[in-house]
């Protein structure tokens, strides 16, 4: 790697409000190109000034307007004092909108440098399929997606396939161009007609950087860090290979617990049962669909969070000893999981609306996945153990 | 065991309300390979604690045609001597899944109690409020308690309560293979139902090579099993003409058991017009006749047209069709049931003579199909899924030499 290793890399995600459950494909890769150093925050903490202690943030995927109502004005500045001070912000999908200029009058989110997309409009195309996610009111007009899943992208020295839900059509100056959507493929999902979709995203911006004081934004339309995706995949590592030293302070920890033995067994046990039955209710969920801010929520993504957690449990458990912070905490959360997907299953079965429990469950989600790859993390990160056991 | 089977293999207490982990060595599997075959070894290993044994073959869950199938082993009330139940449709998949590739059941609840595995986790349910309902009732209710519809059960109704060994272990709603009186045992064991769901994951030694040889034996099988389907895909049954024709009216569709090409099982309509596809209002409209040879004797102790609906009625109390066929006095399908339902609390229902297997293990071919995990109906006809073939995908499988001795009791 350039100037840091992939092991020494501090890396915030953002996991607060307004975050979805792609977050999680950024785990994947980069615990699986080996680094380390990944931490998660939320609103409070960046608010707290917990990001001057990592060298990039991470904004996933998710809803931009549930994100700046969480970090408020004093979030958002905190970020941008970040960037400005030397930091390195990886925006991707709501992320990329969050950080972007793109209309007269724009949100007051962060708003680092104007880039016009080309998928806003006040009279956005006829859309010929899944109307329900296609379009989100912004201001004056909408933002609206084209096209949906794998499509190609590239510049002068290669081209990939990466897949984009919902992300910009960026029509940046040539100098900031990392890469633009080059072609559609035969697993492209079309919103609109495919000519529609291609005047609207093909030769536009899937990725660019834009240097902003000592620091830098990169911004992407597609999810380079999805892990069925190896070639986009890295491409994102040579991106992080890029990223300048910043963080001036250690990462933030809490009061961890080590527990072991039968009191280890006993703490596994809980949180798998619950999880256990967690996922048998969300398997028995049927095409459930929620609108959580302007994003909306299928079910089989909340299976998808829960099925990953399971094997983050089933690679914990392995170990005979762990630090956890607020384990406690995590049952209660594993606990709550669990009887809201009852209620939701029963609510819906009644023809009730179960957003509000939609909600709840997903930063119950949230909250336990992020202490499950904080345990994770923390045992990769101190190699403490080898083999599973005590070195 | 780290290819085909999962890791461990449970051995549940009722008495203590403990189970206990154990782990599935490579060893025991080499030399029992699954099934009927390693489900003896555990009876034997455990037979001082009264145990019964869920089992799964080693391709049970697998993308090999036919592989549905788990086995029932314990001492049979009615022959004392051990006895092995096809379970066929999804149970012996969703076993597997659950984590657990055997369950081992010793000793006797103090109460009525299901027992709920899912994911490595396996919960003693108290089943005192359900202790006295039917197999349907029992399976709805257990499905709704824990939240899924796909949850697959082993179940008894009256008779097994009662301790009859004209009871049968009942899958879901439908009987199976259950000729032994094994729902005899849940009853004295206090247990009402095993009831599994889970979302494990089986890992294969050579991946490609197996996947490369099972879309071979899946072409031959297809082939040699034909085009034949519903009745005629169960002509080992003898169903009398009179009671085809009858239930040719009621027939709605034709299902067949977890990844297998044979669709020898038939449902029957007769709360709704057999001819709508369409789901509606009402809850199991029918019946499914999973269990051909059943079928037949009840047909022939009743009205043709009366013996699906009375079929039904042998399900929800968990009696064995062949067992009590020719104690139903009444022809009609309403006296017929109220026979049943003094069968199911008689001793009457005890005494009978019919005891064979609806799939019995006749021959080599059946034999390996109970220890591998094939549907023994698909076994029979598909001459692909013989020993030798089944010895080769195993040693792809999992990388340990079996040869098609492996495959015999």
């Amino acid at each position: 790697m350039g100037r840091m290793d992939s092991e020494n890399l501090k890396i915030a995600i953002y996991i607060g409000h307004g975050a979805s459950y792609s977050w999680i494909w950024f785990v994947k890769t980069f615990d699986s190109l080996d680094f380390n150093e990944v931490y998660f925050l939320d609103e409070s903490d960046i608010k707290n000034g917990e990001l001057s202690n990592y060298d990039c943030l991470v904004l996933p995927g998710g809803d931009p307007f549930l994100i700046a109502d969480g970090l408020l004005e004093e979030g958002l500045d905190k970020i941008r004092q970040f960037v400005k001070n030397g930091g390195t912000y990886i925006g991707v999908c709501a992320g990329t909108y969050l950080s972007i200029i793109f209309n007269d009058d724009p949100m007051p989110w962060l708003n680092f440098a104007e880039v016009p997309i080309n998928n806003f409009s006040e009279r956005p195309p006829e859309a010929i399929r899944m109307k329900y996610k296609y379009i989100v009111p912004y201001k004056d007009g909408f933002v609206f997606h084209p096209v949906r899943g794998s499509l190609e992208v590239g510049n002068k020295d290669m081209s990939f396939k990466a897949p984009l839900y919902g992300g910009p059509s960026m029509m940046a100056p040539a100098e900031n161009r990392l890469l633009d959507y080059v072609d559609f493929d035969d697993k492209t999902l079309y919103l609109v007609e495919e000519d529609t979709a291609k005047k609207t995203m093909v030769g536009n911006a899937a990725g660019i950087r834009v240097p902003v004081g000592r620091g830098c934004l990169y911004l992407f339309g597609p999810h380079f860090e999805h892990p069925s995706y190896p070639r986009a995949n890295m491409f994102l590592y040579d991106i992080m290979s890029k990223i300048k030293p910043f963080a001036i302070g250690p990462a933030k920890k809490g009061d961890i617990v080590l527990l072991h033995g039968d009191d280890l067994g006993e703490w596994l046990g809980i949180i798998k049962r619950e999880l256990s039955s967690a996922r048998v209710l969300s398997s028995g969920l049927v095409n459930l669909r929620w609108k959580i801010g302007e994003k909306i929520w299928e079910d089989e993504k909340i299976i998808y969070f829960l099925n990953e957690t399971w094997k983050t449990i089933r690679t914990l458990q392995r170990y005979d000893l762990l630090p956890i912070e607020d384990p406690k905490g995590l049952e209660t959360n594993a606990r709550l999981i669990h009887s809201l997907l009852a209620e939701i299953r029963v609510l819906s079965k009644g023809g009730q609306d179960t957003s509000k429990e939609a909600e709840m469950l997903i930063e119950a989600t949230k909250k336990l996945s992020k202490g499950l790859f904080d345990t994770y993390f923390n045992l990769k990160r101190n190699n403490w153990w080898s083999n599973g056991k005590i070195s | 065991m780290d290819y085909m089977y999962t890791e461990y293999y449970l051995v549940v207490d009722l008495a203590t309300g403990e189970a206990e982990e154990v782990e599935l060595e490579e060893k025991f599997v080499k030399e029992y390979v699954g099934g009927a075959k390693l489900n003896l070894a555990l009876y034997e290993k455990y037979k001082d604690e009264d145990p019964i044994v869920f089992g799964s073959g080693l391709f049970t869950s697998t993308m090999v045609p036919g592989s549905c199938l788990g086995v029932l082993t314990a001492k049979s009330p009615v022959t004392g001597k051990i006895a092995h139940a096809p379970i066929t449709w999804n149970a012996g998949a969703e076993l597997k899944f659950t984590g657990y590739s055997f369950v081992v059941v010793k000793n006797k609840a103090e109460k009525p109690t299901y027992l709920w595995l899912h994911d490595e986790i396996a919960d003693f349910v108290d089943a005192t409020a359900l202790w006295g309902k039917d197999t349907w009732q029992t399976t709805d209710a257990i499905r709704e308690e824990q939240g899924e519809d796909r949850i697959q059960l082993l179940v008894i109704g009256k008779a097994g309560e009662n301790k009859l060994t004209s009871a049968q272990v009942i899958n879901n709603y439908w009987g199976d293979g259950d000729r032994f009186g094994f729902g005899a045992i849940f009853g004295e064991k206090n247990l009402k139902a095993i009831a599994m769901r889970g979302m494990g994951e089986l890992d294969v030694d050579d991946a490609e090579g197996f996947l490369e040889k099972v879309e071979e034996v899946f072409k031959d099988v297809v082939s040699q099993v034909g085009s034949a389907k519903g009745f005629d895909a169960a002509a080992y049954a003898n169903i009398p003409a009179a009671v085809k024709a009858a239930a040719a009216k009621q027939t709605h569709r034709v299902e067949a058991d977890f990844n297998s090409p044979l669709a020898y099982k038939v449902y029957l309509k007769y709360r709704e017009d057999p001819s709508v596809m369409a789901m509606s209002d009402i809850w199991n409209p029918g019946v499914l006749v999973s269990d051909p040879i059943g079928f037949a004797a009840i047909g022939n102790a009743v009205n043709p047209e009366a013996a699906g609906e009375v079929l039904e009625a042998v399900f929800r109390l968990g009696l064995n069709p062949v067992a009590i066929a020719s104690k139903i006095k009444a022809k009609d399908a309403k006296g017929a049931i109220a026979d049943l339902e003094k069968l199911a609390e008689s001793s009457e229902a005890e005494k009978f003579d019919a005891v064979y297997s609806p799939i019995s293990p006749e021959s080599e071919r059946t034999e390996a199909a109970y220890i591998a995990g094939i549907c023994p109906v698909l076994a029979a006809k598909a001459e692909a899924l013989n020993a030798e073939t089944l010895a080769e995908l195993a040693s792809i499988s999992t990388g340990i030499d079996f040869d098609a001795d492996a495959f015999k009791m």
